[in-house]
């Protein structure tokens, strides 16, 4: 029994790397060759920048005699992105499984299914640790002495840091599954959350060589801070350094709490597993319906769909956080950039033209953050026979799509511009050639988004992620719009002796309006007749 | 009502369905039936203008599908075989927006939302959202979207699967007094019995092609619709 459900819980995670999700059939030798090169760059990516990060902690910490306190920051570290990383697996690959209910009606124990199913929660916490540590440990031996001890027990640790990983992600896994189960408005939540995170990323980000600053003159009070305060963490970073009895002592606190956790959560496993949204059920109460037009009420349906996923709002609607937060910071450092701008123009005064074209390029670069139209006729997916049967046109549907797109990012595009036009005080033709242009290319971005999707089409996906974050679409309307509005930055700089920039940028603003045209006349046509026919 | 007339559509070398010619009155109850693959679903949809067809011709009340698609569709209504629903809405909120694009008045959808969803035992579950609900409770659903417009005719794909014994009961009723007000039903099934007992007129499909159909009494004389079907099957 334990091999047959291994054996299946594995071929889950190798269905992962060797079968094509969109059409359920197993990769080509080409596909898996080329996922292995773009896995081994993404992990090899994060692996040097932890490299890169140890690099400095084990240079003040090391000389200092201080090798544990390396390991136990490091360690921390480790965990801290196992267990994010591993956390929404756990909630989705322990809690959520769609064979739960299927292995619980077999003759199979529940704590089996649960330990199975931490077998490969337990694979991925090494993974996402390793990731952090392997590269740690490298570090360290470029800077400390290499003994057979300290070579050994840091891998030996990151077997115990996965085990600790695995438990810890039980834990807040099984905390994500009561809180989704009772959370009401779970999309604009987890929309916070994400957004939150992502602030705080940045922070961390843009301050992290002035932590390592002041780590490295705090190293003996952060050591002893740690020791007395954070026992657990010192013996982890002891035994990693090669200190045998803080080794064992560790794995045994590890041991014990594995073992406390998986006891609670095998007695609780079928409740967990079989429990649905324990929210309070709201009861309908008829209220006076206001009826709202044909083109109303499509465009509502869109907004609705925008708003019910939180994938959708943060890979597709990303731009419309950002510019209002470009806009705030452009104003709070408004004193810094106008300095800056004296001082570039200072030293190349041809600068100073190139300042409308150069905010224009700012706010289309984070427009393209918008892509919202790029997945939205892959998302209709099996539910796509309601518009194709309900007495609308397809062009109407077209048109509902295209216009969300266009009113959700226009509102903040606007605002970006109309700040950075203030805050870089361009000339009030510049100002109006820049804002039109603005606008000219969120509408043609939106019309673009859309025939990209009707040219790519996915309806066959079972899971949102596929259609918003794994289609040639958005891929295309993203890196497409990034590069299309890069060329439209180099055009101007390149003929800035031949054409004044703010025509230039008058002629941009025409172009992209023709082609606007021209893409909005595609959609109501041929686009059209491509969706009746999906 | 409808009029399907050498009505073809070919899946790469597959003729799904062959030169089928159906017509059916107001006032019908016309079942369909067939074997898994017969052609049942893609003729249906084929009706209601969500699949384009190779060959043939499709009327409801005179108008062409093909010609004026949006004129019919106001005319009909669709349930299909699966009622993917839309899962980011409640109830009441894609009922509402059934009823926009149908542009039913607000006194008429309110009064048919009240009383569909009181007969059917959906009032209570209408705010909640689809995603929660049933296959049962979708159906349900999809049924009373299908009937806030008042249609003339109504296509259905196996529209009793997933319904409660008393939902399947109040669907049967509310199909004969569409017919008793001059509309007309057409509907897939794999359940003979309610097709014995429920339609006027019977189609038998295989393979694509329409091998026999007429009244009840036509189609299965003094044999039962069972062993008509299961004779033709072969």
């Amino acid at each position: 029994m334990w091999k047959a459900l291994l054996k299946k819980q594995f071929l889950e995670l190798n269905t992962f790397y060797f079968q094509n999700r969109k059409t359920g059939k197993r990769r080509t030798k080409a596909g898996l060759i080329g996922y292995a090169i773009l896995y081994v760059l993404l992990f090899g990516f994060v692996a040097v920048a932890f490299f890169a990060m140890g690099i400095p902690i084990a240079a003040a910490v090391v000389p200092a005699g201080m090798d544990w306190l390396y390991f136990a920051m490091m360690g921390m570290i480790a965990i801290l992105l196992g267990v994010f990383g591993d956390v929404f697996n756990t909630y989705a690959g322990l809690y959520r499984a769609k064979d739960n209910e299927l292995l619980l009606s077999m003759p199979i124990p529940p704590s089996k299914i649960l330990l199975v199913r931490m077998v490969g929660v337990y694979a991925m916490g090494l993974l996402y640790s390793g990731l952090v540590f392997v590269p740690a440990a490298i570090a360290f031996w470029v800077f400390g002495r290499v003994t057979v001890a300290n070579v050994i027990c840091p891998i030996i640790m990151l077997f115990i840091i996965a085990a600790f990983v695995t438990a810890l992600s039980c834990v807040l896994g099984w905390v994500v599954a009561l809180i989704s189960g009772k959370l009401k408005n779970k999309s604009f939540v987890t929309v916070l959350a994400s957004l939150a995170f992502i602030g705080l990323y940045y922070v961390v980000y843009f301050r992290i060589s002035s932590y390592l600053q002041a780590f490295a003159t705090h190293v003996e009070s952060i050591g002893h801070t740690i020791e007395s305060v954070a026992y657990p963490f010192y013996a982890m970073g002891r035994g990693a350094a090669g200190h045998i009895p803080s080794l064992l002592l560790f794995t045994a606190i590890v041991a014990v709490l594995f073992a406390l956790i998986c006891y609670v959560m095998a007695r609780n496993f079928i409740k967990i597993a079989t429990m649905k949204g324990t929210g309070k059920k709201s009861v309908y109460k008829e209220q006076t319906v206001k009826t709202v037009s044909v083109k109303g009420a499509l465009l509502r349906k869109e907004l609705r769909r925008f708003l019910s996923s939180p994938t959708y709002m943060l890979n597709c609607g990303l731009g419309i956080v950002i510019m209002p937060v470009l806009a705030v910071v452009a104003l709070i450092r408004m004193k810094w950039l106008r300095e800056m701008v004296t001082m570039l123009t200072a030293e190349l005064p041809e600068f100073a033209s190139l300042l409308p074209l150069a905010a224009l390029v700012t706010v289309c670069l984070t427009a393209c953050m918008n892509d919202f139209t790029a997945p939205s006729v892959s998302l209709e997916g099996k539910n796509i026979w309601i518009v194709q049967s309900l007495p609308v046109s397809a062009a109407e549907v077209l048109d509902a799509k295209r216009r969300l797109g266009t009113y959700l990012s226009l509102i903040p595009t606007v605002l970006c511009t109309v700040v950075l036009g203030i805050v870089l005080q361009v000339s009030s033709t510049a100002f109006m050639y820049m804002l039109l242009a603005a606008i000219v290319f969120v509408m043609f971005y939106s019309a673009w988004g859309l025939m990209l999707n009707l040219r790519h089409p996915n309806l066959t996906w079972t899971n949102e992620v596929v259609p918003i974050k794994q289609s040639a679409s958005v891929a295309i309307a993203l890196f497409g719009g990034w590069a299309m509005v890069l060329v439209i930055g180099a055009g101007g700089y390149f003929l800035r002796n031949v054409l004044d920039p703010e025509l230039y940028i008058l002629c941009v603003m025409l172009l992209l309006a023709v082609l606007t045209r021209l893409v909005n006349k595609w959609l109501f046509t041929k686009g059209a007749e491509i969706f009746e026919t999906l | 009502m409808l009029k399907i007339d050498h009505l073809t559509k070919v899946y790469g070398e597959k003729k799904a369905v062959d030169d089928l010619t159906l017509h059916i009155q107001p006032g019908e109850i016309y079942g369909f039936i067939g074997h898994n693959g017969a052609g049942k679903t893609t003729t249906l949809k084929a009706v209601v203008g969500i699949l384009q067809f190779d060959a043939g011709e499709v009327t409801v009340d005179g108008v062409s599908i093909k010609d004026a698609p949006l004129e019919c569709k106001k005319k009909l209504a669709y349930i299909p075989d699966n009622p993917d629903l839309y899962d980011f809405m409640t109830g009441i909120q894609y009922l509402n927006f059934v009823a926009d694009v149908f542009e039913v008045s607000a006194e008429d959808r309110q009064r048919r939302i009240r009383d569909y969803a009181e007969a059917f035992g959906l009032t209570e579950d209408l705010g909640q959202a689809i995603s929660a609900y049933s296959h049962g409770m979708k159906q349900k659903l999809a049924i009373i979207s299908a009937l806030i417009h008042e249609p003339k005719l109504v296509i259905m794909d196996e529209p009793f699967v997933g319904l409660d014994p008393k939902a399947a009961h109040i669907l049967k009723g509310l199909m004969r007094d569409i017919c008793d007000r001059g509309g007309a039903i057409f509907f897939s099934t794999h359940v003979l019995e309610v097709a014995e007992k429920l339609c006027d007129k019977v189609a038998i499909i295989k393979n694509g092609c329409l091998v026999r159909c007429g009244t009840m009494e036509e189609v299965k004389g003094d044999a039962s619709l069972e062993s008509v079907f299961l004779e033709l099957e072969g």
